[in-house]
């Protein structure tokens, strides 16, 4: 209901009472003030530009977000997807680096005497701290991130706005992309064969 | 379905380092002419430029770019194209995704990470033995 509406049926209200002989006393008439104050905040901030603008930031923010991060639970537990997530990215990316290390010490190895592919290897080694400084810059990101949608969420509870929880992208067949799941979650390749071949 | 080991393939993935790997195992199978495409959109425009292509292996969350479903789509809507042969290498691995690509008209379906030996197996699947 707009502005005009809320204080017509306030002004009705009086009205009545007043027709009824019942008369108008002052707490009657501070009540239906605190009610209109109350409905006017919420009718008046969402038509502003700011609460317009918070609208933007929550869609970008979830636009951002994807998977990897959820809102404040209703009992205000942060649901812990964020750190699965980052923990199964920090996970594959020091395999995938110690592999590549151990690798790269075996072509050292097996050419000892070579001091080209010495030289490469090395920098192949060098090179796998990527996951560490992936990781820490992860982090510090989600970290922002969660920082800022705890303080949102704040304020749309106080201006009554509705979150978002979509952490789950449907692409335009109308398929949900989920991405990459968690190891203790992911089937193997032998499962999707056997999903595969049966259908 | 024989093999041709020399048969032109296209890689497509909006991720640089998949691309090189995918061409690695690939040269190492024995599949050395390989092109590489970015998304669905830049995949359909090299597939129309030129004919002779043997086989396609996709990635399917290319976004902003055309996804790997919508692109499978269009290739087998495609009368020139319809016949090619189309692996899905993905991350994707819910039930619902493979049903779908499976329903468009994919001939395999790799989850990623993935090796060379379950890449060959897949290939061996699709062509038979070589």
């Amino acid at each position: 209901m707009d502005l005009t509406g809320i204080l017509s049926n306030k002004l009705q209200k009086l009205k009545t009472a007043k027709n009824d002989g019942k008369g108008v006393n002052f707490e009657d008439i501070s009540q239906i003030m605190v009610e209109v104050i109350d409905d006017l905040k919420g009718t008046f901030l969402r038509d502003s530009i700011i609460y317009r603008e918070l609208e933007s930031i929550r869609d970008a923010i979830e636009e951002a977000k994807g998977e990897t991060i959820t809102i404040l639970s209703d009992d205000g537990k942060t649901i812990p997807d964020a750190s699965l997530q980052l923990d199964a990215v920090i996970k594959q990316s020091e395999d995938a680096a110690n592999d590549i290390i151990d690798a790269a010490c075996k072509i050292m190895e097996l050419a000892p005497d070579n001091a080209e592919i010495s030289a490469e290897a090395t920098k192949i080694i060098e090179k796998c701290d990527f996951g560490d400084l992936s990781r820490q810059r992860l982090v510090k990101v989600v970290s922002h991130l969660q920082n800022i949608e705890t303080r949102l969420n704040k304020l749309f509870d106080a201006l009554k706005m509705e979150r978002k929880e979509t952490d789950e992208k449907v692409c335009e067949s109308g398929v949900v992309l989920t991405g990459p799941q968690l190891s203790a979650e992911a089937p193997s390749q032998d499962d999707i064969d056997a999903l595969f071949d049966s259908l | 379905m024989a093999v041709d080991m020399n048969m032109k393939i296209l890689i497509v993935d909006d991720s640089r380092p998949m691309l090189k790997i995918i061409r690695s195992l690939l040269k190492q199978i024995g599949f050395g002419n390989v092109e590489e495409a970015t998304d669905g959109h830049d995949a359909l425009a090299k597939l129309n430029a030129n004919g002779g292509w043997g086989l396609i292996i996709s990635d399917w969350n290319m976004e902003p770019g055309m996804n790997g479903l919508p692109f499978l789509k269009e290739v087998r809507a495609a009368a020139a194209l319809k016949h090619i042969p189309f692996v899905m290498v993905t991350a994707e691995s819910k039930t619902d995704n493979v049903i779908a690509a499976k329903q468009a008209g994919v001939n395999n379906y790799i989850v990623k990470p993935f090796n060379a030996e379950t890449l060959k197996g897949k290939l061996k699947a699709v062509f038979g033995e070589f």
